[in-house]
């Protein structure tokens, strides 16, 4: 640290004061249960509000059957429809919209997760799955090279990728991109390249603590679920 | 008590006033810098054994904190606002000088951007290595270089804290 900044820190460390309050561990694992019983009694609401609503549309249609004891959601609860870059994730289990782009991507640099460009889910175990998208006239594989220039440029991602494998993501063909980010930090971030119709898609995923085989496998269910 | 129980109250015990500090200094409220902090806390615990084995706890939780904030404020109800003019007064003596820094200071910082806050709250008074600040962030070291000059030109554009960062040290 040199003279400015520790007159910066010493600056910081006049104004910050004293926190008012302690956290305490035991506070915290309050919130861990409360959290988990708001989710379970929500969990559970729901498949009543659901089977209640079930019950009450047979009863209008004049069914006279006994209805069937499943009582799982509609599908298309569960699917979402990108509102800037119009593709449909249909979620899998543990899966949930995080929030939307805020803003369209103008097809230039490398929007992250937080990033309002991009529209952000989260899966179990804390992974990350974010999704952007603009109009492009280049093909898989030229595109493919601008996401990757990008990434090496926003990011510090290594041009050369530990894998590269082509798939297909909502019937179309597409690149999936692994590689560490910056280059040796341990950090796996996936990206999967896709162009249709004229728009080029990315769909990237991340694990704050680095990605498991478990967190690759959430990814792939997250990816099957993509229509575009 | 498990050890891991155990791990993670000491980690909470050791490290909450540090992590409140750097709370207050992104959000400006001591009230929403706890609920920071725990928020971190309540998300990195479900984990935590995995996070101790395979990370540096401290810095996953700093992350875990940073990106909360984030996510805070990329909803509408996060009504902060950068203020020309600060809805408070000086009290006299000592208290007065105390006061008027930490306004000064508050004031500057909300005229950055979040990642230039977050850059320079976590590489000045965190003292984190560009690297570290990277890995937190999840950006190049390069983004941290040039966020951390841009914050610093602008904080040396903000008259008050110039006038503060000239005086002699106490």
């Amino acid at each position: 640290m040199n003279g400015m900044d520790r007159r910066w820190r010493d600056l910081l460390e006049a104004a910050v004061g004293e926190p008012p309050h302690q956290v305490s561990a035991k506070a915290v694992h309050r919130r861990v249960i409360r959290r988990r019983l708001v989710e379970a009694v929500a969990g559970t609401m729901a498949v009543a509000i659901i089977a209640a609503l079930a019950l009450a549309g047979l009863r209008t249609l004049g069914h006279t059957h006994p209805p069937a004891p499943a009582t799982r959601p509609h599908p298309t609860a569960r699917i979402i429809t990108s509102r800037h870059y119009h593709y449909a994730e249909e979620l899998p289990a543990g899966w949930r919209l995080a929030g939307q782009a805020t803003q369209r991507w103008n097809g230039t640099g490398s929007p992250g997760d937080h990033d309002p460009q991009s529209d952000l889910f989260l899966g179990p175990g804390g992974v990350e799955a974010w999704a952007y998208a603009a109009p492009t006239r280049e093909n898989l594989a030229a595109y493919t090279t601008t996401v990757i220039w990008a990434a090496n440029n926003g990011h510090a991602c290594p041009q050369v990728q530990q894998t590269s494998q082509a798939i297909t993501v909502g019937g179309a063909p597409a690149r999936l991109l692994a590689f560490q980010c910056p280059e040796g930090s341990g950090f796996l971030v996936e990206l999967v390249v896709t162009v249709h119709d004229g728009t080029g898609f990315v769909f990237g995923s991340q694990n704050p603590s680095g990605t498991k085989a478990s967190d690759r496998a959430a990814f792939r269910e997250w990816l099957a679920g993509i229509h575009l | 008590m498990d050890a891991e129980t155990e791990g993670f109250a000491q980690f909470v015990e050791a490290r909450q006033r540090a992590l409140q500090r750097t709370a207050w200094l992104l959000t400006g409220d001591w009230a929403v810098a706890e609920d920071l902090v725990q928020t971190a806390l309540v998300r990195s615990w479900p984990r935590w054994e995995r996070i101790r084995r395979r990370d540096d706890p401290e810095i996953y939780v700093r992350r875990a904190m940073v990106n909360t904030w984030a996510s805070w404020r990329r909803r509408r109800w996060w009504g902060e606002r950068p203020s020309e003019t600060v809805p408070d007064t000086q009290a006299a003596g000592d208290v007065a000088t105390e006061v008027a820094v930490r306004i000064a200071v508050q004031s500057a910082l909300r005229s950055l951007s979040a990642r230039q806050r977050a850059v320079f709250v976590l590489r000045v008074y965190d003292d984190l290595s560009e690297a570290q600040v990277a890995h937190v962030l999840d950006c190049a070291v390069g983004t941290v270089k040039s966020t951390m000059a841009q914050a610093v030109a602008r904080l040396r554009e903000d008259p008050r804290l110039a006038g503060l960062m000239d005086r002699e040290p106490q």
